[in-house]
């Protein structure tokens, strides 16, 4: 029971490279977010501390929560990468076991 | 705003000491953490174009999969990027009510300055004089100490920890464990994390071919997180990708107005119509998708 397949490797292969640097530039935001130092200069009263923790883990919570969706936008690009090669290899694996092909050539 | 030394001299020698805040820089940070969000939506909507083009003329089972598992990558992605946005208002709060609190306290010791420069040309009357308003100046800069204190321990302290608990659920979905799932005869193996994960079996099947047409005949979700213009009435005509277009942008949607409200801690009339209305367009869109 197979539904309509159609698939244009081309456009699976460019997609994956696209994707490639969409991930690069949402992994700056993070890397940008960590060197900033946020929290760092507010004072040294001991009255901001709780809220200065808090604020400081939020940032960094955020930071790691964007590094691991840009893995996943990573991710996402090898699996087209992988896609469009897979159909590929499948399509010339095919062309291999017809055995017309073998006496046209 | 600095202390300035002779207000810090006069707090020393009644015994308190003005809040050490630098609110500007706590406002700079505020706005640090703003400056980054319109970067990741932008990305956010980069990724989504790349894939519509990437898969356009892409169907079948793997395809479906794959789509699936991109509501999920993307719709993290935004989400992630609304929930950073709630942030820097929280932050920039605090820079106010510190700057407030420390303002405070300057004005209790400049008040007590200018008594005390009278009550000291005035002998022992005004030395009683000077040491009694040096108690209530006392008294009023630990009540606003402890009013400051309280306020950020019970308001704002709070909400910071709300988003970083909702930061780390995106987290943990974006790094969720979900290598062999999904489709590994087109993702191949290799144990990285797959694609093709997270797909909803009861809509993975039968993709009607959807043409080429992907007009904007609905509203979609721009980068406030919230669904803007026209909500579908029906969904009779509408493509598979156009379905789970709008179902995905509908969902943020409602997490996001759900996400303000809370943090909001009320909400007007106009905008809970609003999130009903989209609740219902929602459903209707499920429906469709377990019908087939």
């Amino acid at each position: 029971m197979y539904g309509r397949f159609e698939a244009d490797p081309e456009s699976l292969a460019a997609g994956s490279g696209q994707m490639g640097r969409h991930a690069e530039r949402f992994q700056a935001v993070p890397r940008h977010l960590e060197q900033l130092g946020l929290g760092g200069s507010w004072g040294s009263d001991g009255l901001m501390a709780p809220f200065l923790a808090a604020f400081a883990k939020c940032v960094q919570t955020g930071a790691r929560t964007l590094s691991a969706q840009a893995a996943a936008l990573d991710a996402t690009g090898g699996g087209l990468a992988d896609t469009a090669a897979t159909m590929r290899n499948a399509d010339a694996d095919a062309g291999r076991v017809v055995p017309a092909r073998e006496s046209a050539t | 705003m600095d202390t300035p030394p002779f207000i810090g001299e006069l707090a020393q020698l009644i015994g308190v000491d003005v809040l050490d805040v630098h609110s500007d820089n706590v406002a700079a940070d505020a706005g640090a953490v703003s400056a980054a969000v319109p970067g990741l939506a932008s990305v956010a909507d980069g990724a989504d174009s790349t894939m519509d083009r990437a898969t356009d003329g892409y169907e079948g089972e793997s395809a479906t999969a794959l789509a699936e598992n991109w509501q999920g990558v993307g719709g993290g992605l935004r989400q992630t990027a609304a929930t950073m946005n709630v942030l820097p208002p929280v932050v920039n709060g605090f820079a106010s009510v510190a700057s407030a609190a420390k303002v405070a306290e300057i004005t209790q010791l400049v008040s007590l300055a200018s008594v005390m420069k009278a009550a000291l040309g005035a002998g022992a009357v005004g030395a009683g004089v000077a040491a009694s308003r040096m108690a209530v100046t006392r008294a009023a800069v630990q009540r606003i100490k402890h009013t400051f204190e309280r306020g950020v321990a019970t308001r704002l302290t709070p909400a910071v920890d709300r988003i970083t608990l909702r930061l780390e659920e995106l987290g943990e979905k974006a790094a969720g464990p979900r290598g062999g799932l999904g489709n590994p005869a087109l993702a191949g193996a290799g144990g990285r994390v797959s694609p093709y994960a997270g797909r909803l079996p009861e809509t993975a099947a039968g993709a009607e071919r959807g043409g080429t047409r992907m007009g904007m005949r609905w509203g979609k979700k721009d980068e406030t997180g919230k669904f803007h213009g026209d909500l579908p009435r029906t969904t009779n005509d509408m493509t598979e990708k156009e379905k789970r277009r709008i179902q995905k942008d509908l969902e943020d949607s409602i997490r996001t107005r759900e996400e303000e409200e809370a943090w909001l801690g009320h909400s007007d009339a106009g905008h809970r119509r609003r999130m009903e209305d989209e609740r219902k367009a929602l459903g209707m869109i499920k429906e469709d998708f377990n019908e087939q």
